[in-house]
């Protein structure tokens, strides 16, 4: 991937959705395996709190506040660098949104090893929700079957 | 966008001891405290006013930053969360410095009801010490005690006709680097 | 009234005690773990998670633990916990029409693009004990699955196809401003229906549907139809300010209920059903389908029915609906009284003392 890529919103919206989703114990396997790891230090500390969730009334209306969820955030800055790293994930596991942060600023950089990693991480959770959606498909009432022409 | 500068190394304990500090000068007005800052402060604010936004902001406490102070601005989104007032008078914390200092009166003063919902100010100033012209009385000092309060006497003229709508009031804290004294609206302040 | 009262240090310490050991009951029986009320009480968790208005798993299951599988209780832990953590962010609308379907029906079209996917419901279940389960070792852990060839296809919302023909309100306008929230601002009356929808949202599953039940025997009857049902898991986004674009942040399970409901219409507007919404944490269906129902009767006012009924009655349902305050209110009367009641006791004697004299007198 190319510099350029790696600096646009769309790319990064995309890899810190699958360091969000990874299992943190995946996440930590795969910083491990990288064959190196850039010291950073904590732009903000990880920190455990709330994140309001919204929903539509109507799915498509107007925005109302269901309930809060836990979830942890952190930001690290790669040292000797302005490459920020950001960390927000679901509940509180201060691990994982410091090795989402450390992964977003070292992805920012164009490391091929950790978007070698994140692709893995990616298709791991795809290959597992395939998987569970196909069990949920067998469930599946087909009247279209019954009632075709 | 440059980097924000770090917050707090140690988040709770450090938030703590500005929230002690803080509540030490409120009690004491006219006592002078030491707020040590975080590791890294933006510009626009002192070690002072950084670590009291640190401890006091939130999401739910709109901030106005004055003149200079602005600049912090991304620093305290990115460490608070604290939304920007649109005005003075929807703030709850406000900071300012000495030399572009808002009237008083231009901030939310409370209500009759619920007086604590008044805005906070944080202003820093050159050269605040113990002991000096100022004269102050209240609650929370035995008699009386001084204080020199480097901020312009039109200000303490506009601060002491609010004097009259206690409860309702504006509560203050001057800062000068890594040191704040606090004023709260009930504080009477005399030849500054 | 009542007041403080000193002492009884011991004996509370005692009944700590007594507690953890009637949690933990007979100790030659396995502990039962987190793990095990997360992955195997999940609809406890569920309704956990749901009206202590805290989606955490693993919290929930917690909560169940100590509180011995009282779930009020557990959600009243719940619910306290949270007040001990800062709001870092609010998210955007979770988009339900994206979810990962788990369970999708409609009881209203049998037709529907992406089809109608049962799931893992207790519809069609017997509803017999099965017996097997009290056998250990009697449920085998991953028991074969029959896979499909295909995963479930796209399934776009009921609503948006019927909405395309007219034949459904719209969605009204997104309101300006700020999103109201009640643990921010107190509930106020009247509330609007963004306010209600938050405090349906968290309350008691049990009192929404006796109130949903009532609807539909009659008090308030407004012809509902499970226009769809939806379970499964959304994406959940926020936008930092420090960023500027939206990221996601992990993924929630909900349950969501569109219901369709009697059509109203007028010389100025065309026949049109109306809609009723719940929206729940996890998997949720009743509590979804009750919100839905309760959802639609407190719209009487707006859509100018008549309100005749307790589940239209916006403050009585608001008021009541939450079991931390509900439970909090009725068990304080166990806290002690003896200074009020010693007063009520000393009026009666001094009215029996007063009537007994005046007969005397008149004797």
């Amino acid at each position: 991937m190319s510099r350029q890529d790696d600096d646009s919103p769309k790319a990064r919206q995309a890899w810190i959705r699958v360091l969000a989703k990874a299992a943190p114990a995946e996440l930590a396997a795969e910083w491990a395996a990288l064959p190196s790891r850039p010291a950073y230090s904590f732009l903000r500390r990880p920190e455990t709190g709330l994140a309001m969730i919204r929903g539509r009334i109507g799915g498509d209306g107007s925005a109302f506040n269901l309930g809060e969820a836990s979830a942890t955030r952190a930001a690290i800055r790669l040292d000797g660098t302005e490459t920020m790293g950001f960390g927000f994930v679901l509940g509180r596991d201060a691990r994982h949104a410091e090795l989402a942060a450390a992964f977003d600023a070292l992805l920012q950089t164009g490391a091929a090893a950790a978007h070698a990693a994140v692709a893995r991480l990616d298709n791991a959770r795809r290959a597992r929700e395939a998987a569970e959606s196909r069990r949920i498909a067998a469930s599946k009432v087909d009247f279209f079957a019954m009632t075709r022409e | 966008m440059p980097l924000p500068e770090p917050g707090f190394a140690d988040p709770v304990a450090e938030s703590q001891r500005a929230f002690r500090a803080l509540l030490d000068a409120i009690a004491h007005p006219g006592r002078i405290v030491d707020i040590p800052g975080p590791a890294g402060r933006p510009e626009g604010l002192s070690i002072a006013q950084s670590a009291i936004a640190l401890a006091l902001l939130d999401g739910d406490t709109p901030v106005w930053l004055a003149g200079p102070c602005a600049s912090a601005r991304p620093w305290i989104a990115f460490h608070t969360g604290a939304p920007a007032a649109p005005r003075p008078d929807g703030a709850r914390f406000a900071f300012a410095e000495a030399g572009e200092l808002p009237a008083p009166g231009a901030f939310d003063l409370g209500t009759d009801a619920y007086p604590d919902r008044s805005t906070t100010l944080i202003i820093e100033t050159p050269g605040l010490a113990a002991g000096g012209n100022a004269l102050l009385s209240g609650p929370g000092i035995a008699g009386t005690t001084r204080a020199t309060l480097p901020l312009p006497r039109a200000f303490f003229a506009a601060r002491a006709e609010l004097a009259e709508l206690f409860p309702r009031g504006l509560d203050l804290v001057l800062t000068d680097g890594a040191r704040a004294l606090a004023l709260p609206r009930g504080t009477r302040v005399e030849g500054a | 009234m009542y007041v403080a009262v000193k002492g009884g240090e011991v004996a509370i310490d005692a009944a700590h005690r007594l507690l953890a050991r009637a949690r933990r009951g007979d100790g030659t029986v396995a502990e039962v773990s987190l793990a095990q009320i997360e992955g195997q009480l999940s609809l406890a968790a569920d309704r956990v998670m749901g009206e202590a208005s805290l989606y955490d798993r693993t919290l929930a299951a917690l909560a169940i633990k100590q509180a011995r599988g009282d779930l009020v209780e557990a959600i009243f832990l719940l619910r306290a916990y949270r007040t001990t953590l800062p709001r870092l962010a609010a998210s955007e609308p979770v988009d339900t029409g994206t979810m990962r379907i788990r369970r999708r029906i409609s009881a209203a079209f049998k037709d529907l693009p992406g089809g109608q996917v049962l799931g893992p419901t207790f519809d069609y279940t017997h509803r017999l004990l099965d017996f097997a389960l009290a056998a250990e070792g009697g449920a085998p852990a991953g028991e074969a699955t029959p896979e499909a060839p295909d995963p479930v296809a796209p399934c776009p919302r009921v609503a948006g196809f019927l909405n395309k023909e007219g034949l459904i309100e719209p969605a009204a306008a997104p309101e300006p401003g700020a999103v109201p929230d009640i643990t921010r601002a107190p509930l106020d009356y009247p509330a609007d229906r963004r306010t209600r929808l938050q405090a349906l949202a968290r309350g008691d599953e049990g009192y929404l549907l006796a109130l949903a039940y009532s609807t539909q025997r009659g008090y308030a009857n407004n012809h509902p139809f499970a226009g769809e049902i939806r379970t499964g898991k959304v994406d959940v986004e926020i936008v930092p300010e420090e960023l500027g674009f939206p990221v996601c942040i992990g993924e929630i399970d909900l349950t969501e209920c569109e219901m369709i409901n009697q059509f109203v219409g007028g010389p100025d507007r065309p026949a049109q059903f109306t809609r009723g919404y719940g929206l729940a944490f996890g998997e949720q269906e009743r509590k979804s389908m009750a919100m839905a129902l309760v959802d639609r009767a407190l719209r009487a006012d707006e859509l100018g029915e008549p309100r005749t009924a307790p589940a239209q009655d916006e403050e009585f349902v608001l008021a009541h609906c939450d079991n931390v305050e509900a439970s909090g209110f009725v068990q304080h009367l166990k806290l002690p009284h003896y200074v009020d009641f010693q007063s009520e006791l000393d009026v009666i004697r001094r009215i029996r003392a007063a009537a007994a004299s005046k007969r005397e007198a008149a004797e």
